[in-house]
């Protein structure tokens, strides 16, 4: 089942640029279809689009239709999704909310594989919504941690609280952090530095351009693509092992239940494969 | 020499020497020793954990904050948590060591070891584990009412846990995962923390 994010009715100008944005080139007209009030899902098809002139491909997608309930904002129902049964909104107005906010960002596409891998949400708030398996404090698009938030400086060891970083982006508490899609990626982007910043300390970021023998057969190729995305999930600690492991070739770690390093080094080698060829540039300060 | 007798029953009346009733003392407080030489133990292993607690990331300048934020080298008093019980009723309290460090953990759960005794009152790594720490209610060691060779077994979020003989070292026991939990990342599937007790991390 879906989860229900509810989110600001975007104004008639936030239609517009939504139009505006998404102009296409060469007179192709497949985009957006079903962009009518009824309707709160819009189904957009592949186009191009020119951003900083140049020529982009967009994969399709969906995504909520900004005319839907307009004609019921002020009552304070937004409309679900999924056949779910409509909800409140919250009494506050949550920050503006751009439906794709991790366009135009550093490494737009390593991100969007990133978010396919972590929330599977390519629709609808695109993620930005989603909680962790309970017990867990991942949140929002990229399933960022509690730890990870504290160490980029976003919240406060002992007590959790979002500090004045995250105050600064707009959020004091989980929930609006799950409202607010500039603010995680604002977050991510810290994350990532301080990811990049362990796999340049701890020496595997030198294994860049390099290939070492996977534990299932065949040769991975290193890419800084790969590291960022293995660190994201593994932790740059566990990244510089598996490759210490793999040059030395030497034998897999025994098979246990749980979370052995067998499991810890399958996924890394899994995401090294997995986003060896997404371009991705540093994201130092 | 009055002048002297002066200078001493001013200092004498003074506030700020003069016994206060209402005073409190405040004790100094540190990790409990289990921890701390617990700790200690496991640092001087070839275990990956500590390896990477010996690493230094930051440079000249240990521990110091750097351009994205906080020092990457390991810190207990950000990177560590503990729980301790006495498994196996000899009076001497097994520690749980538990390390939700972004540099080993990533975006997922976090990785800890068990810290068991031998008859010698020397350290060893029971088990290593997995457990998502104190970020939620699923977190947290679950002490269970069953036993193996004499020790209880617990649970974390990743798996059951019981006892088993070490191969070829003679009344050492190691715990191990007998029964998986499988967790789906983005689901909802929980298992029951019913009928089980829970030791709460620091």
């Amino acid at each position: 089942m879906a989860a229900l994010s509810p989110s600001a009715v975007p104004s008639r100008e936030a239609l517009r640029a939504f139009a505006r944005d998404y102009r296409t080139v060469g007179g192709s007209r497949d985009r957006a279809a079903g962009a009518d009030k009824a309707d709160c899902v819009v189904t957009v098809g592949a186009y191009t689009r020119t951003r900083n002139g140049n020529p982009e491909q967009v994969s399709g997608y969906q995504r909520s239709n900004p005319n839907c309930g307009d004609d019921s904002p002020e009552n304070g129902v937004v409309l679900a999704r999924d056949g779910a049964a409509p909800r409140s909104a919250p009494s506050e107005r949550r920050p503006a909310a751009p439906a794709r906010a991790w366009e135009g960002q550093p490494n737009q596409s390593w991100r969007e594989q990133i978010a396919a891998e972590e929330t599977r949400r390519n629709d609808g708030d695109f993620g930005y919504g989603m909680r962790g398996q309970p017990g867990s404090s991942a949140l929002g698009r990229y399933q960022l941690l509690r730890d990870p938030l504290i160490d980029a400086g976003w919240r406060d060891r002992i007590s959790g609280a979002w500090s004045a970083r995250a105050r600064s982006a707009g959020v004091t508490s989980d929930a609006e952090f799950l409202a607010n899609p500039a603010a995680q990626e604002a977050a991510m982007n810290d994350v990532m530095r301080r990811n990049e910043d362990q796999l340049r300390a701890n020496g595997a970021m030198r294994f860049a351009g390099q290939q070492v023998p996977g534990l299932s057969g065949g040769p991975v190729s290193i890419t800084a693509s790969g590291l960022a995305a293995a660190a994201h999930r593994e932790g740059a600690g566990a990244v510089r092992r598996y490759l210490d492991h793999r040059a030395a070739n030497s034998p897999p770690p025994p098979s246990v239940r749980g979370r052995g390093d067998l499991s810890s080094f399958n996924e890394i080698e899994r995401r090294l494969r997995a986003f060896a060829d997404a371009p991705y540039q540093t994201v130092r300060r | 020499m009055k002048r002297l007798a002066a200078i001493a029953l001013c200092l004498l009346t003074s506030p700020s020497l003069a016994a206060r009733p209402a005073e409190r003392r405040l004790a100094w407080e540190s990790m409990p020793s289990a921890v701390s030489e617990a700790l200690h133990a496991l640092r001087q292993t070839d275990h990956w954990l500590a390896a990477a607690m010996a690493e230094n990331l930051d440079g000249e300048r240990q521990g110091r904050d750097n351009a994205t934020g906080r020092s990457f080298n390991f810190d207990p008093a950000r990177h560590l948590l503990y729980s301790t019980h006495d498994l196996n009723g000899d009076g001497r309290p097994e520690v749980f060591l538990l390390f939700p460090w972004p540099y080993v953990r990533g975006n997922r759960e976090a990785r800890g070891v068990v810290m068991v005794r031998t008859r010698h009152d020397e350290w060893r790594i029971g088990c290593d584990f997995s457990d998502w720490g104190d970020e939620g209610p699923r977190g947290g060691i679950r002490l269970s009412e069953s036993r193996s060779h004499g020790w209880r077994n617990f649970r974390t979020s990743d798996a059951v846990y019981a006892w088993r003989p070490v191969p070829g070292q003679a009344g050492s026991l190691e715990c191990w995962p007998a029964r998986t939990i499988r967790l789906q990342r983005h689901g909802t599937n929980s298992p029951s923390p019913a009928a089980a007790e829970t030791v709460r991390s620091r």
